[in-house]
């Protein structure tokens, strides 16, 4: 049984443009989700968040899972009063970030290889801690996927390339309204691209995997 | 097949750095002391960065291995605070026995030795040669 607990994009330029996570006890996304629940609004953007009041949030049984960043979020739109989640979300994701740039870096030295290249000369795959397992794949573009799971999973690797090849190149990439500027990233905000993915990780999640 | 052991202090500092094989690149000293330095912070890092933690229950304890294509690295940290790395081939897949013996043989030639200064690099023939038996029996 694979328990997968979030997904991490980073584009070239080391911004986070999305995320999302199915199982996560401690999600700093849920955490304001559930203080303002009651009274406020809770569609922000292309965020819709669920009625679920448990703390910890499973959203394999067809609830939709968290994403961020969306529109309201992202850095090209700065709104002056940023909620608190968001900051909090966005260091998270920069220290994710930068574990994963660090390592990437420290194994591609020990392989003697250039870091400036794209598509991980290295070949750093995954590190584990007692907790989680954190899965990387890189492109040879630079597009970066990370994936947590729990630890007893030993290789990401093909879901991760499934991922990309077949959800991210076909439902982000050849849509031609996603336009990739020089300078500034964007977020997918892609409902194909959600729902496909989220279909693909349910699959993943129940089928039984054989340890490798 | 250990290709290679280093010893990292409580603050980052790297206290013992050596290869036995071919595999990985020979790192100057310089790039072995950044080697070090990076590897404290991101052990560091990654507990903090945890999607499991279930409140105060259960405590993340950092890295203990890193998967590469070519090699695997473990990563053992004593309770008070030195970690002992090896990069290893991909078969061996749990290496805590092999550190702790190097743990245990970094307490018999080092902490022992009245002159050995804390913190600082280790310089003893014999931890080196112990070290050597140890690498080529695992």
């Amino acid at each position: 049984m694979v328990v997968v607990n979030n997904l991490y994009i980073f584009d070239r330029h080391c911004e986070c443009i999305f995320y999302t996570e199915w199982n996560r006890t401690n999600s700093p996304l849920a955490a304001e989700a559930e203080a303002g629940r009651g009274s406020k609004d809770l569609v922000r953007g292309n965020q819709v968040l669920t009625g679920d009041t448990s703390s910890s949030r499973s959203s394999l049984d067809g609830q939709r899972p968290l994403v961020w960043p969306t529109t309201s979020t992202s850095t090209t739109h700065r709104v002056s009063a940023e909620s608190l989640r968001n900051v909090v979300m966005e260091e998270e994701a920069k220290l994710v970030y930068g574990v994963v740039y660090s390592t990437r870096n420290i194994i591609n030295k020990l392989n003697s290889k250039d870091s400036s290249q794209g598509g991980n000369p290295g070949g750093f795959t995954s590190f584990a801690t007692n907790t989680y397992r954190l899965h990387y794949y890189e492109a040879p573009t630079g597009v970066k996927f990370i994936l947590n799971t729990d630890v007893g999973t030993t290789s990401m690797q093909p879901v991760l390339e499934m991922i990309y090849r077949n959800i991210y190149v076909e439902y982000v990439m050849k849509n031609p309204l996603f336009r990739i500027d020089p300078k500034v990233s964007t977020p997918i905000e892609n409902d194909y691209f959600r729902a496909v993915l989220n279909n693909y990780i349910r699959e993943i999640s129940s089928a039984a995997m054989p340890a490798s | 097949m250990i290709h290679a052991v280093f010893i990292i202090n409580r603050s980052g500092g790297l206290i013992f750095n050596k290869n036995y094989s071919n595999q990985l690149a020979q790192l100057s000293s310089n790039e072995a002391l950044i080697f070090a330095g990076t590897f404290h912070g991101i052990h560091a890092l990654a507990s903090r960065i945890s999607p499991a933690l279930k409140g105060n229950a259960t405590r993340d304890l950092g890295i203990q291995t890193i998967d590469t294509k070519n090699f695997r690295m473990h990563c053992f940290q004593t309770p008070t605070g030195i970690k002992f790395i090896a990069a290893t081939d991909l078969l061996l897949t749990d290496l805590t026995d092999a550190l702790k013996s190097v743990y245990r043989l970094y307490c018999d030639y080092a902490l022992k030795n009245p002159f050995y200064n804390l913190e600082m690099p280790i310089r003893s023939d014999m931890f080196d040669a112990m070290l050597l038996k140890l690498v080529q029996t695992s």
